[in-house]
């Protein structure tokens, strides 16, 4: 089990946080454009067959554009991807392992778990990249509106942004106690079974407390039960066309092997030589 | 643990989702019944405490490795099965969303494995039965640590199942439950002790809050509404693997549908159309559709695959170079006219 | 909202546990006037701040707001006129933009859009924070969250405001101008607070408690000089009263 870090978790958290609050051709896009076109783009990745590489690679246009049109640097990406790939990677490796049938590919015959091997690979990256972006542009407001307007119950919704909010909170407030218990446990990092309890207990019992307080200032703010939030922005024509051009490129890809015919015109251009 | 989207496919991701909106649905039915709107801070603020309590790395006796609380087990004690499962939906939303620890079509996988099988499995079947009214400790112990355990088998199983279902790796099965019910068993075995140290505390520091009052025990495990899930779940599940599945009956199918009317189209256009587009498509040779030949050929050893064509590989690392391409010339164009506003109105 | 009196009479609380907290205790502040509350931790400050509010519920006594007597079933209204300031602005920011956060309130009272942004950037404008509507509270310094938490209740025009601790954990700039936005407002002010400095400055009249009683009550210049009760009640005596240790003189004030 790798070590998780309360103050590395915070920065990334905020760094996302930060990025979506930017303006850019794709942060103004209405968050239901921006959801919507994160979750076609998911099922079309996912649809793809267990072997399927270069068919995919088409839809890297998808994360490029926008990395580029939110003015997104890939660095937070990069380190996200990091973090997440050795465990698929794992169990990628083990293709190559288990599928053994030799399949061609152009000139070369290799395992057809290579394949399958590439394939994840290239999954991963889109998947954990669209995801990311999805957070970075749209913001987690963003998404709470998204999840509204695709008829998520409020109060589901509600929950998820004060987790959101108060996520920081917590977190910043675990760095200081895990920092704390480093002081003065002789350098060890991991926290001994026996003050488990003790710290663990005392931040459940500290965030209760919270909570009431919360739910006080709420109340105190004429709460009712119902959670009232200001009006959403309209979907617009650029939301629409957004939506479409993306929706419409992703159906392409995936009817069409694009990277086939990319591979024919290039040999046509270079006089069959291929 | 947490399933990522790589190893998904539309089918199993859709029907699961499909299923953890209904449970959600169901669940929130239940919470606003209680008429109790602290229980919406409370869900909030909880959720927001166990993502921050699973940062906290602890070492595990004798082994030299540490491990970290999961929480689902701890969410459905303090606050009920129904609302612990909400805010454990929100955790892993958090976690997908901002983390990356999860995907986001295997939400609904994750949210099955981590919050299902702890909150309305492991906690009213196993944890409330054995513990008691929580008064005798050692029985509180055992029964957080087999309630943990359980339940994290349990997820571990839904992990494998999902994953064989998806069929986007070839792991033999039982190489796969081999691999995974044994590494569940310890990270149960922790979450066990986790859970049982901090529901002690919180017994002796602020024993109201594990009041009978405070924990709505699920009522006789409604057979009915469970089995109306399942059913909803194989249909989603089904039907969309029919439409978007790598399996090749159901690829071939949906093939035939889209080349028939594309000829329908050449067809039954006016001339120059038809001719455009066929200048078009002859570029797209076959339309592509080799996954179905791969599959198709795939299992017949030790005969060669047809695998991926040359021009395949070349239009692949072309298609890859464009997209890198198109985005530095958005990027360039974006850079000149550089507005300097930073917060988002 | 016009500035609202508060009128406590006979006031005993006891926490469900039996602890007893306040037993009898009376106390009244006059329209626009702000009276500071001090007292040792464990006084009973928090308490009586909670019962203004209607969030604890007295055993007996009455709590009376600009002529509303506080019961079951006037609190939406009463509420209407206090504006509870939480010590800890975290308790008191729980969207995700501050702007959603001083919009909360009034969106509550049923004001439609137009009302409320009018309402709402007032608010932010009058505590001096308008750029930070869009904030998410988290990115906000402590001085910059305790506006925030002002303006969430500015928003919704109350008459009396109920502060709690509120220069806790300001750096000496941020509390200066908290000082300066409390003096400039208009409404009636009940400020519990361990900064006598900022007793003496902001609040014309004072009340010590100790004890869950009023132990004295009048005006702040007297009561904050008085360093035997001070002393007696677990207080310090504020410097700027105190007579010079080299020779002996009192600051003219």
């Amino acid at each position: 089990m790798k070590m998780r870090d309360p103050s590395r978790t915070l920065a990334a958290f905020y760094t996302v946080d930060e990025l979506s609050r930017r303006h850019s051709p794709v942060h103004d896009r209405h968050p239901l454009a921006l959801s919507a076109t994160t979750a076609a783009f998911m099922v079309v990745i996912a649809s793809f067959g267990r072997r399927e590489v270069s068919t995919i690679l088409p839809l890297f246009l998808y994360p490029c554009l926008t990395l580029a049109l939110a003015d997104v640097r890939p660095a937070e990406l990069f380190r996200r991807l990091a973090s997440v790939a050795p465990l698929i990677l794992a169990i990628a490796a083990l293709s190559p392992v288990f599928e053994t049938a030799p399949v061609r590919v152009g000139p070369w015959t290799i395992a057809g778990g290579w394949l399958s091997f590439g394939s994840l690979v290239v999954k991963l990256t889109l998947t954990v990249t669209a995801a990311f972006l999805l957070v970075a542009t749209a913001g987690m407001g963003g998404v709470a509106r998204g999840l509204r307007a695709a008829g998520v119950p409020r109060l589901a919704v509600v929950v998820l942004q004060m987790t959101y909010r108060y996520v920081a909170l917590l977190l910043a407030e675990v760095t200081t106690m895990t920092r704390a218990h480093e002081l003065r446990s002789g350098g060890r990092r991991g926290v001994d079974r026996s003050v488990l309890g003790p710290m663990i207990g005392g931040l459940l019992l500290r965030s209760y407390d919270r909570a009431g307080r919360v739910y006080d200032a709420m109340s105190l703010r004429g709460f009712d039960g119902e959670y009232r939030v200001g009006q959403a922005s309209r979907f617009g024509v650029p939301d629409t066309l957004y939506c479409l051009a993306w929706l419409g490129y992703f159906a392409i890809v995936r009817l069409v092997d694009l990277a086939e015919a990319l591979g024919r015109i290039a040999n046509r251009l270079a006089g069959g030589m291929l | 643990m947490h399933m990522a989207d790589a190893l998904v496919s539309p089918g199993v991701g859709g029907a699961l989702w499909a299923a953890t909106l209904g449970l959600g649905a169901y669940s929130i039915r239940k919470v606003t019944a209680e008429v109790d709107d602290k229980k919406i801070t409370l869900m909030g603020v909880m959720a927001a405490f166990v993502f921050a309590a699973q940062m906290v790395n602890f070492t595990i006796p004798g082994t030299g490795s540490s491990g970290h609380l999961g929480g689902g087990l701890l969410l459905a004690a303090l606050l009920g099965p129904y609302a612990g499962f909400l805010a454990m939906g929100s955790v892993l939303a958090i976690q997908a969303l901002c983390f990356a620890d999860g995907g986001l079509l295997a939400y609904g996988c994750n949210v099955f494995n981590l919050g299902f099988f702890t909150c309305f499995l492991a906690y009213p079947l196993i944890y409330q039965p054995i513990a008691g009214d929580g008064s005798s400790k050692t029985k509180s112990f055992i029964a957080a640590m087999v309630a943990a355990v359980v339940g994290l088998q349990a997820g571990a199983f839904g992990v494998v199942i999902e994953t064989m279902l998806s069929g986007k790796t070839e792991l033999p099965f039982g190489a796969f439950v081999a691999l995974m019910q044994p590494i569940h068993l310890a990270i149960g075995v922790v979450e066990g002790f986790v859970t049982a140290a901090v529901l002690a505390y919180v017994r002796s520091a602020s024993p109201e809050l594990l009041a009978p009052g405070a924990t709505v025990a699920v009522s006789s495990a409604r057979p009915k509404a469970l089995l109306g899930l399942i059913l909803a779940t194989l249909v989603v599940g089904i039907g969309l693997s029919w439409f978007a599945s790598t399996d090749p009956d159901g690829l071939e199918w949906s093939m035939e549908k889209v080349s028939g009317m594309a000829e329908l189209e050449v067809e039954g256009g006016a001339h120059e159309t038809a001719a455009g587009i066929q200048a078009v498509t002859a570029f797209l040779p076959d339309y592509g559709f080799k996954s179905a030949e791969t599959e198709e050929a795939e299992p017949s050893w030790p005969a060669i695959d047809a695998g991926t064509s040359l021009s395949g590989v070349v239009g692949g690392v072309l298609a890859l170079g464009l997209s890198a391409l198109a985005g530095l010339a958005a990027f360039g164009l974006r850079r000149k006219p550089r507005p300097a506003g930073t917060g988002k109105a | 909202m016009n500035a609202c009196g508060l009128d406590l009479n006979a006031i005993r609380f006891s926490y469900p546990d039996g602890r007893p907290v306040l037993g009898g205790l009376s106390l009244s502040l006059k329209p626009g006037s702000k009276l500071a509350l001090v007292g040792a931790n464990g006084s009973g400050k928090s308490t009586l701040l909670g019962l203004v509010a209607g969030l604890l519920q007295p055993q007996s006594g009455s709590i009376d707001i600009g002529g509303l007597t506080l019961c079951k079933r006037n609190l939406k209204e009463a509420r209407q006129r206090i504006g509870f300031v939480f010590q800890d602005p975290d308790d008191q920011l729980f969207t995700g933009s501050v702007y959603d956060d001083v919009a909360f309130g009034p969106r509550n009272g049923g004001l439609d859009q137009a009302a409320v942004r009018e309402r709402a950037d007032a608010a932010l404008s009058t505590v001096g924070i308008a750029d930070l509507a869009d904030r998410p509270p988290f990115r906000l310094s402590g001085g910059e969250k305790r506006m925030a938490a002002i303006a969430t209740v500015l928003s919704m025009d109350p008459g009396l405001l109920v502060l709690d601790e509120p220069s806790a954990a300001l750096d000496p700039k941020a509390r200066r101008r908290l000082i300066s936005l409390l003096s400039s407002l208009s409404q009636s002010m009940l400020i519990a607070t361990h900064d006598l400095e900022l007793a003496l400055e902001l609040c014309d009249e004072t009340a010590i408690l100790f004890g869950g009683a009023v132990e004295a009550a009048g005006r702040s210049k007297d009561l904050l000089a008085d360093e035997g009760l001070l002393d007696r009640c677990g207080l310090e005596a504020p410097l700027s009263v105190r007579a010079c240790p080299v020779c002996g003189k009192r600051a003219a004030r």
